[in-house]
């Protein structure tokens, strides 16, 4: 059915060029992970670059070449209180704030200058929390779908390729899997143990999402595990760990790609969920924990109404994608 | 059908098994002693001086004893078989001792099915009798909303498929997307800042079921101040799940439209209403209604969030209350108690499913 010179791939980058909502996302994707890479420059506490008697400094890409081992601060800078010093001369990045310095004369201030989404209850400021909030976004998303990416399409590949008891376990561990309140679990592991921070979010939350990863693998391995080319490794004597993970694999990916954009989205939503109710990790500012504090404090609108925009808008983007690629993979559509 | 529904059954066991198992774990894995706990060790009111820790001491003994603690916690026990003038590999030098019925988790799980789940640490009462007040508020919130949820969905996703590529179609497509990646602990959060008496609008009560003077009201002010309590939340849970649903019945819809019996009922001249309501309608709906056993896990969990935000004594708040107090045995028992809701709701999900679609037959496929 494909034209001459065009392979599945090209069709379907072609289908998914066609879906407008679906490549803005990933535009927005893209930008909100330059705004993670960058966000240390873009809010920071620190100056960017200063002249201190004469000499000059950059005290941004000093604290990270300090933090990865590779300088240590001149003693004089070592514990220096950068908003008060007298600096011949200055440029601050455009928040100067981290997302944890604390400003005890701001506090709940609403959106103004200095401050532009406004201080929590202690003077943080939302904007930088805001900023450096995409980082925990964006990582509780990756890490946590990467861990269940990896057990679901393992499960799903050599129950689907070898189907039998091991198909029938698998599927028997799906159904006890989809019965257990996962929302719950989550939220008792993680109050249970409060020492594990974000990591232990991350990997409870790719620990129980793996089942919808293996259930759509098992099911492409099953319509791929009876064709010539599978046969074909099969007779040329392929360990069967080949033909799974050689032949087959990269032919059942793409249904795996719709579900974990999917799935990304979710994770997003469970880790501000968890943040919001008040058990995310203690030392981070996420969206969700940004949130929380409208909880308490009704008449503070700023502290929900940016944190949320930024979650719906990162989770919204995510479930397009996936829209975007399920439609391009869809056969039937062509 | 009657293998498909006694395998369904049977499967009932191993989960009950592993839900069980992974209730008590999380519980007693965690750090942290429960008896200390419960006597109140490390906090203000514990005693740690003197003739007070001996007295601690003693109270977490007879603690232990109490709630079993003493006994060992599973049937089987490791024992690190360690022996320094005869070293073995790690694995060797494991050693398994079977500790019959007589453990925690044992005497724990026999008296669940007697549905009998201890004394809550906090207040001493029977947590099963705390559960049973709290089940229907939860049970009732999530049955309105779906019901909600379908009520409105299924017309507009009828709607929206009937006459796709139109205005309102492409409205409403996009709206219900939005709805449906809305995260609702945000919306519930923007309902009461600008609606529940903030700096903004004072039209909704943000907290609780009832007014202070409920008890006073007539029946009609009863029932209009419950309704006016419960808006708010029930706006919370339904969207979600309408928007999902209407999506679903869009494009369960539109994939009927298309079928080769629809095209053969228009060309035997039934008129428009006839095709869609009496021919579409019935085979659309099957998807629909299987999503069900998807829907009622996900409003079990969502009551932890929005029974918190709305401060709604129903069985989230009373989980979310249990996990921030460490409350065990009710963690386990809301735990245990939402899993066998949910199973239950799958399995009538399954039923529905049968019923509806006399096709379906879940035996092993031939191919």
């Amino acid at each position: 059915m494909s034209q001459k010179g065009q392979s599945y791939k090209d069709i379907v980058i072609r289908q998914f060029k066609k879906n407008t909502p679906a490549v803005v996302s990933v535009y927005i994707i893209f930008s909100i992970f330059s705004l993670a890479l960058t966000a240390d420059f873009i809010a920071n506490d620190k100056p960017l670059t200063c002249v201190i008697e004469g000499e000059r400094y950059f005290p941004v890409f000093k604290e990270l070449n300090v933090k990865m081992g590779f300088s240590k601060w001149q003693p004089e800078l070592l514990n220096a209180d950068w908003k008060n010093i007298d600096y011949e001369s200055v440029v601050w990045p455009l928040v100067p704030y981290l997302p944890t310095s604390l400003d005890y004369r701001a506090r709940y201030h609403s959106p103004r200058s200095g401050h532009w989404l406004g201080t929590d209850q202690i003077g943080r400021d939302v904007l930088s929390g805001m900023i450096h909030g995409t980082r925990i976004a964006l990582a509780v998303g990756l890490i946590s779908m990467g861990i269940a990416i990896i057990i679901g399409v393992f499960l799903g590949a050599i129950a689907g390729y070898f189907g039998g008891l091991a198909d029938m376990l698998l599927q028997r561990i799906i159904e006890i899997m989809m019965t257990i309140p996962t929302f719950f679990l989550i939220v008792t592991v993680v109050a249970f143990y409060p020492g594990g921070g974000i990591w232990l979010i991350m990997v409870i939350i790719g620990l129980t999402s793996w089942p919808g990863v293996a259930r759509f693998t098992r099911a492409e391995f099953l319509k791929i595990r009876n064709m010539d080319y599978v046969t074909a490794a099969e007779a040329l004597g392929f360990s069967s760990m080949r033909t799974i993970f050689r032949h087959v694999l990269p032919n059942a990916i793409a249904p795996v790609l719709v579900i974990s954009a999917f799935g990304i989205a979710s994770a997003i939503l469970t880790e501000s969920a968890l943040s919001f109710l008040g058990f995310g990790s203690a030392s981070t500012v996420s969206w969700g924990s940004i949130l929380s504090v409208a909880r308490g404090a009704t008449y503070a609108w700023w502290m929900a109404v940016f944190p949320g925009t930024a979650i719906f808008i990162t989770v919204t983007v995510y479930n397009l994608l996936g829209e975007g690629l399920r439609d391009a993979l869809d056969p039937r559509l062509k | 059908m009657l293998n498909y529904i006694i395998r369904r059954i049977l499967l009932v066991f191993p989960t009950l098994f592993v839900i069980t198992v992974i209730s008590f774990a999380i519980s007693r894995l965690a750090p942290g002693d429960p008896a200390e706990l419960k006597a109140g060790v490390g906090s203000s009111q514990g005693l740690s001086t003197g003739q007070g820790r001996d007295l601690n001491e003693k109270m977490i003994e007879l603690i232990r004893k109490q709630w079993n603690l003493d006994k060992p916690l599973f049937y089987i026990t490791t024992i690190d078989d360690f022996n320094d003038d005869h070293p073995k590999s790690f694995f060797s030098r494991l050693m398994y001792r079977w500790n019959g019925t007589n453990n925690q988790y044992h005497i724990w799980t026999a008296n669940v099915f007697k549905l009998d789940f201890g004394k809550s640490f906090r207040d001493n009462q029977p947590v099963f009798d705390k559960i049973k007040e709290r089940v229907p508020i939860t049970l009732a919130l999530s049955l309105i909303s779906t019901l909600l949820a379908y009520l409105i969905a299924i017309p507009l996703g009828i709607y929206s498929a009937v006459n796709q590529h139109t205005l309102w179609d492409r409205i409403s497509t996009v709206t219900v997307f939005i709805f449906y990646s809305l995260p609702n602990f945000w919306i519930g959060t923007m309902l009461i800042i600008f609606f529940g008496g903030g700096d903004f609008f004072d039209w909704f009560p943000y907290a609780g079921l009832y007014s202070n003077n409920y008890e006073s009201l007539s029946t009609m002010g009863k029932f209009t101040d419950l309704i006016w309590h419960m808006i708010l939340p029930i706006t919370v849970y339904t969207y979600g799940s309408f928007a999902y649903l209407s999506r679903q019945m869009r494009v369960g819809m539109l994939e009927i439209i298309r079928q080769d019996y629809i095209r053969t009922a228009r060309a035997k001249g039934l008129t428009e209403n006839v095709v869609i309501y009496k021919h579409a309608l019935r085979n659309s709906l099957i998807p629909i209604i299987t999503i069900l056993a998807y829907i009622l896990p996900a409003m079990i969990s969502g009551s932890v969030i929005i029974e918190t935000i709305f401060t709604i004594p129903g069985m989230g708040s009373l989980a979310f209350e249990a996990i921030t107090s460490r409350d065990y045995p009710v963690v386990m028992a809301v735990f245990t108690i939402s899993a066998v809701l949910t199973l239950i709701g799958i399995l009538l999900a399954d039923l529905l499913y049968s019923v509806v679609d006399p096709r379906i037959t879940f035996g092993s496929k031939e191919s």
